[in-house]
């Protein structure tokens, strides 16, 4: 039996099956570009052992509504990827181009107003603001980006809260939730801007596996809407779940399987 | 021998966090300073204050009676009770300064100066006089007069006439402070010398001391009473007497050191309250160390002794920085401030060893204290807990998150919001860091508060002295005549004349008081314009009435309005009705009437001794001054002394200087401690949120955002905590001028709220809370996502 | 090794869990993270722990090394009882009898590598004064392979040499067992297979090993892989030969 789970990684039958392809091959139109294209990014780190090449070159298109996973192991590139992808670090060589633009130009601050408008992020610790309740934290994206009439802003986050199945936690205090509600609600958070792009970074890693099931069905439901979900993980039987996986080892794309 | 691994890292956790060993270190410091330099400063003051005064052998009570000679002295001193007698004759004099200005002297004839047996003069420099035309000057008298050792000195008499006396010697006399507040100097002559002055070479005057046993006042008194017997027995006539009281030197050094202990405690106080938000910070911030020392074996104990070594080394550094600053500081205060004022003549400025004890002990103690909590709660959590870095569980605050939860939700933005939030978030080391900012804030109004009061109430002063020169004649002389002189002087508006008499009551038990000075005005003058504290000011046909002073209703504490007081003037024993009692001038204890119901009991009606001139504008008073006092010489009448407003005012800050500085430096320690307060504890917060402002960013806030959420933070503290500090500072201040007032002139300060330095104070608040936000906002904004969401 | 078999008799097992269980509070109720676990080690052996994250690999890691205590069920470990000790006999009792390796090194930061080592053995008072415990700490760090790096600051060497040091400092007071919580997870694959060869050199030494991993080509180079799902052993395979664990990876990758 161990034998046969370690050989699970043949895919399984998709549960995203019902949901309509992704228009990646469709012409639809002047919004037709990739919604973010890494082009032969190259990341090193000078480390005191010498320089350590941690991304030598990846090409990766990601396009509207599509849902891809990245897997890899620990140490194999997958967060340094992320972290091109969110614009939260720089390559060293190589572009990475959003709507057509290059986004290396931009400072840290610029880069945030940025990625509050074009991206939410949802990671494996949840990181609600924990002064904040379940609701104020949905809205603080809004307040910073300015997105929304103030007015409009907290009907907005409750909007998201209901999405996400949270919305009687709404006035709750992230101490009190569990790890799968926190996880939702930081769902909701991501989700406050509606943005285009929702990057996750293990965001299983730290629930169990019914929480992890919940949390995956959520992503897949958000695809379906046209999401263009990005997600790192570990979990093998996840990924195989995605109808795009990308396999990265030692910084290098090693396998992309599309199903 | 080489170190162990633990040792490497306490000494690590010093060294490589060089900022926080010295601000932690600092924080100590400035408890220990503050306590340090006031048990110091009380020490050397208290000490070389009273055994300046015993050296001196002060009367415990001076008799004034009909001539005699010194073997009289020397007989008196064998009564019971007596430890010694010495006769003394002295007498006021004046000494021309230059440009027609006189200063006065008391000058005193003491019998042989190489065995005085009360009230000894120490020598300092050169010799004792031994000719009728030497004398030995007050050692401080010397720049108040002008003069060198060795110069000659001119006398000038009340007849006008002028002796020159060669100036042999220095002594040091300290009954009075400085003459620059007393308005006076001593010197001493041989008897020889007294009658060159126009004397007798016998002695009027009884100074006496009394066993140490019996020197409580009431036995003071039997023993002057039973030497008084002895002295009318030889057949001379007793004229009066003085019971030594408080002096009024003793009462600015009791104030200083009263507010210095205050501020001392209450700035110690704070800086215990500072190092426990920095002790804790330092835990909550090695937890995940302390996982590790855990996780390869290090027990409790083990680490506890760790951390509170780490924590004693604090402490020594600051006892090392602390302890000679405190030195420093005490003896500067003594040498520079109080010495001049005082005419202190300190023996030693060796602080004592225990009060170096004392400091080091607290030094010690404080960090052990405040960071004894926070290691024990920091060593007591679990491994695993340690390990993942969970931070030792924050105790209540429940209710207030609750209310957190009610803030207005439309209004209140959210990063405004999370500011707020934040600031509220340790409960603990808000309200200490409050606390701190908040009692900086109360004091430093009330230290300015105090002062703003220090000068209504000098201004009030002037309220009984309503004149521009005053001059007041050895004798009485016709008003009318008196008046008329002083208008034909140029320069001169108006003028009013006065008695200034003496009178002493007669207790109900039979004993004479000290003699108090009447204030005989004319009825109906303009020149007082009272505070009447109870019943009434006089009236034009008031009788036996008399009003008193705040001192002297203090002094005689049985005395109220509608009370009968015997009064004995010149002689004259007749009972007065106390109808009111009114405001101190500070110039002691007074006695107000009618100026003709004071001339009949003197039998003098119409005749004054003292003139109240107003000058007309434009006119300097101490040129009017020196010219009033020619005229009137010239024209044949003998005057005592002159002063003018002026001056007056002047003597009566002068006194306040010592207190008031002491505050204000008091208040520039506390803005210290208040301001190293609230830097640490934004440092710690920013240090603590570090994750926080990684994941705002990773939600889109802008630099802007997050500088706006730090600065928000520090401001929102520095207001709070100025609100506080405002109510409180109200009734500290108004405890204070209370306190200085009663202490230093036996009534309160006019108390004036100083509203205006609630609202500079505001600002630089304001001002230090954007400092030391600005800090920690930057590198905040400076941090990447990366370095923040770096997580294992 | 023998003179600190404990309480234990010849032959017995090293490691005895019996009905073991973890139960966390959260706000949503008891999380059981183990949920009655049974297991006995042997003297010797290489155990690799496999699952997913959440599965409760860390907390039976945590458990077997004395850094958590159970809710329920006992721990023993060569003849003690870890599970009644008090947090300071716990503390104790794991400075001198067990080395941790965690995936974040959990070195001090402060201190150099040489003195990381030493660390344990000045806690424990043992291997005589601060020079003599240098220089065993030096020989460990050279077994390990790290012997140039003795004087630097963690941060000042690489992830991988970092690994050795922290096993060097877990070899410290000479344990009876190893627990080590993904200590290939922040590595590289190279610098990961010369950790693991390090693991591979003390097993040869007759050091106990308990590893808790999701890497599974590593996984198949051990004794025993043991799988841990949902707070219970699932799996528990005995891998006799090296030849079968190269199989095994062999047929992964098919």
């Amino acid at each position: 039996m161990l034998l046969k789970w370690m050989r699970s990684r043949l895919p399984r039958p998709s549960q995203a099956a019902s949901c309509p392809p992704p228009n990646s091959g469709s012409n639809d139109g002047p919004n037709d570009g990739p919604v973010i294209d890494l082009r032969g990014v190259v990341k090193v780190y000078s480390t005191p052992a010498g320089p350590f090449r941690a991304l030598q070159g990846i090409d990766l298109a990601l396009w509207r509504g599509e849902f891809v996973a990245i897997v890899g192991k620990s140490g194999s590139g997958k967060s340094t990827l992320i972290n091109m992808f969110t614009g939260i670090d720089h390559p060293t060589a190589g572009e990475v181009v959003v709507a057509g633009t290059a986004i290396r130009q931009l400072d840290e601050g610029q880069m945030a107003e940025w990625r509050g408008r074009t991206m939410g992020i949802v990671f494996q610790f949840f990181q609600l603001l924990p002064t904040l309740s379940v609701v104020e934290n949905v809205m603080i994206p809004m307040d910073l980006a300015d997105q929304y009439a103030p007015e409009e802003r907290y009907a907005r986050a409750l909007y998201r809260l209901e999405q996400v199945g949270m919305a009687e936690d709404a006035h709750k205090f992230p101490a009190v939730l569990s790890a799968g509600q926190a996880q939702r609600a930081a769902i909701a958070r991501a989700l406050a801007n509606d943005p285009p792009l929702l990057v996750a970074d293990e965001p299983t890693g730290n629930l169990d596996v019914r929480n992890a099931e919940g949390v995956f069905e959520l992503f897949q439901t958000l695809a379906c809407l046209g999401k263009t979900i990005l997600m790192v993980t570990h979990d093998d039987d996840l990924a195989a779940r995605v109808p795009r996986t990308v396999t990265i080892a030692d910084g290098q794309i090693v396998d992309e399987i599309r199903r | 021998m080489m170190m162990r691994a633990r040792a490497y890292k306490t000494l690590s956790d010093l060294w490589s966090h060089r900022a926080r060993t010295l601000i932690v270190s600092l924080a100590v410091a400035v408890g220990v300073y503050a306590v340090g330099a006031l048990l110091a400063t009380q020490t050397l003051l208290l000490r070389e204050f009273h055994s300046d005064r015993n050296a001196a052998l002060l009367p415990d009570a001076s008799i004034y009676t009909q001539p005699f000679d010194a073997e009289l002295a020397e007989r008196l001193q064998a009564l019971p009770g007596v430890a010694a007698a010495e006769a003394r004759q002295s007498l006021r004099a004046r000494v021309p300064v230059g440009e027609g200005a006189r200063r006065s002297i008391e000058l005193i004839a003491v019998d042989d100066f190489e065995s005085m047996r009360v009230h000894r003069f120490p020598l300092l420099a050169g010799r004792w006089p031994q000719h009728k035309n030497e004398m030995a000057l007050e050692s401080m008298g010397l720049a108040y007069l002008g003069v060198a050792l060795g110069d000659t000195l001119t006398v000038e008499l009340a007849d006008d006439t002028q002796k020159q006396f060669r100036v042999t010697g220095l002594l040091h006399d300290p009954r009075y402070p400085s003459p620059e507040i007393t308005n006076f100097t001593v010197g001493a002559v041989t008897p020889a010398g007294m009658a060159y002055l126009g004397g007798i070479d016998l002695f009027t005057e009884l100074l006496l001391r009394v066993d140490r046993a019996q020197s409580t006042p009431p036995a003071v008194a039997s023993v002057v009473a039973s030497v008084e017997e002895r002295i009318e027995k030889s057949g001379r006539t007793i004229v009066g007497h003085t019971i030594a009281g408080q002096a009024i030197i003793e009462s600015i050094v009791n104030t200083s050191v009263m507010i210095l202990s205050f501020f001392g405690w209450c700035i110690l106080l704070l800086s215990a309250f500072l190092v426990i938000n920095t002790i804790s910070a330092l835990i909550v911030q090695q937890v995940n160390q302390i996982g590790i020392l855990k996780l390869v074996g290090a027990s409790r104990g083990q680490m506890v002794s760790m951390y509170l070594t780490l924590v004693l080394v604090f402490g020594l550094l600051a006892f090392l920085i602390a302890a000679p600053l405190a030195t420093w500081t005490a003896r500067a205060l003594l040498t520079h401030l109080i010495q001049g004022l005082l005419n202190l003549r300190p023996e030693s400025l060796a602080v004592p060893l225990w009060v170096y004890g004392v400091m080091g002990t607290i030094s010690l103690l404080i960090p052990v204290l405040a960071g004894l909590l926070p290691v024990l709660q920091g060593t007591r959590i679990t491994t695993y807990a340690a390990l993942n870095g969970q931070a030792p569980q924050q105790a209540g605050g429940i209710v207030l998150d609750r209310l957190l939860q009610r803030l207005p939700r439309r209004w209140l933005q959210r990063p405004l919001m999370l500011a707020v939030r934040n600031t509220l978030r340790h409960k603990g080391r808000l309200l200490r860091t409050v606390a701190v900012m908040s009692l900086g804030t109360a004091l430093f109004i009330a230290v300015i508060s105090v002062r703003i009061s220090v000068d209504a109430t000098l201004a009030d002063f002037l309220r009984y002295h309503q004149y521009d020169v005053q001059l007041q004649f050895q004798q009485l002389h016709r008003t009318a005549r008196l008046e008329e002189a002083a208008r034909s002087i140029p320069g001169v508006l108006a003028v009013e004349g006065w008695v200034l008499g003496s009178a002493s009551r007669v207790r109900p038990d039979g004993n004479d008081s000290n003699s108090y000075q009447v204030v005989a005005l004319p009825a109906g003058s303009q020149r007082v314009e009272p505070i009447v504290y109870a019943g009434r000011w006089l009236q034009p046909d008031d009788g036996y009435a008399v009003v008193l002073n705040a001192t002297m209703a203090q002094d005689e504490p049985d005395l109220q309005v509608g009370s009968t007081v015997v009064l004995d003037i010149a002689g004259d024993k007749h009972p007065w009705q106390v109808v009111g009692i009114v405001g101190s001038d500070a110039q002691g204890p007074k006695l107000y009437m009618n100026q003709g119901m004071y001339g009949y009991a003197t039998r003098s009606p119409g005749r004054a001794n003292t003139l109240l001139v107003d000058l007309q504008e434009g006119v300097g008073q101490k040129t009017m001054e020196a010219l009033l006092l020619q005229r009137f010489e010239k024209a044949g009448y003998a005057v005592r002394t002159t002063r003018t407003a002026q001056t007056l005012n002047a003597q009566n800050r002068l006194m306040f200087d010592v207190i008031v500085s002491f505050l204000i430096f008091n208040a520039v320690l506390l803005g210290a401690v208040g301001s190293l307060g609230l830097s640490t504890t934004m440092g710690i917060n920013i240090l603590e949120r570090i994750r926080e402002i990684g994941v705002l960013r990773a939600i889109g806030a802008s630099n802007q955002a997050i500088r706006l959420i730090v600065l928000l933070e520090g401001v929102g503290i520095a207001v709070l905590s100025w609100g506080i500090g405002l109510l409180l500072s109200y009734p500290i201040a108004q405890a204070m001028s209370w306190q200085i007032g009663v202490a230093l002139l036996d009534t309160p300060l006019s108390f004036t709220y100083s509203l205006p330095a609630a609202v500079v104070w505001f600002f630089v608040l304001l001002a230090l809370a954007v400092v030391a936000s600005l800090g920690p906002a930057r590198s905040a904004v400076r941090l990447t996502i990366r370095e923040v969401l770096a997580y294992e | 090794m023998n003179e600190r078999t404990g309480g234990r008799p010849p032959g017995a097992p090293l490691i005895v869990l019996a009905g073991l269980q973890k139960a966390y509070h959260t706000p949503a109720g008891e999380f059981y993270a183990l949920k009655a676990i049974d297991l006995t080690l042997q003297q010797g052996e290489f155990v690799a722990l496999l699952g997913r994250s959440g599965a409760g690999k860390s907390t039976l890691i945590n458990m077997v090394a004395g850094i958590d205590r159970p809710t329920a069920g006992e721990i023993w470990v060569d003849g003690h009882a870890v599970h009644r000790m008090s947090e300071g006999q716990l503390t104790r009792w794991r400075g001198r009898s067990v080395g941790v390796v965690f995936q974040s090194f959990q070195l001090m930061p402060m201190l150099t590598c040489a003195q990381n080592v030493a660390l344990p053995m000045d806690f424990a008072g043992l291997y005589g004064s601060p020079r003599q415990q240098r220089a065993r700490a030096c020989a460990l760090l050279a077994a390990v392979g790290v012997a140039e790096h003795a004087d630097k600051r963690p941060a000042a060497v690489s992830g991988g040499q970092r690994q050795r040091v922290a096993i060097a400092r877990a070899l410290a007071n000479d344990p009876i067992f190893l627990a080590a919580d993904e200590p290939t997870g922040n590595l590289d694959s190279q610098t990961a297979d010369a950790v693991f060869a390090v693991f591979q050199q003390l097993v040869a030494a007759g050091k106990t090993i308990l590893m808790a991993t999701h890497d599974r080509e590593l996984a198949s180079r051990v004794s025993r892989v043991l799988r841990i799902e949902d707070g219970r052993i699932v799996e528990d395979v005995q891998l006799t030969s090296a030849a079968e664990g190269r199989a095994l990876v062999a047929e992964m990758d098919a």
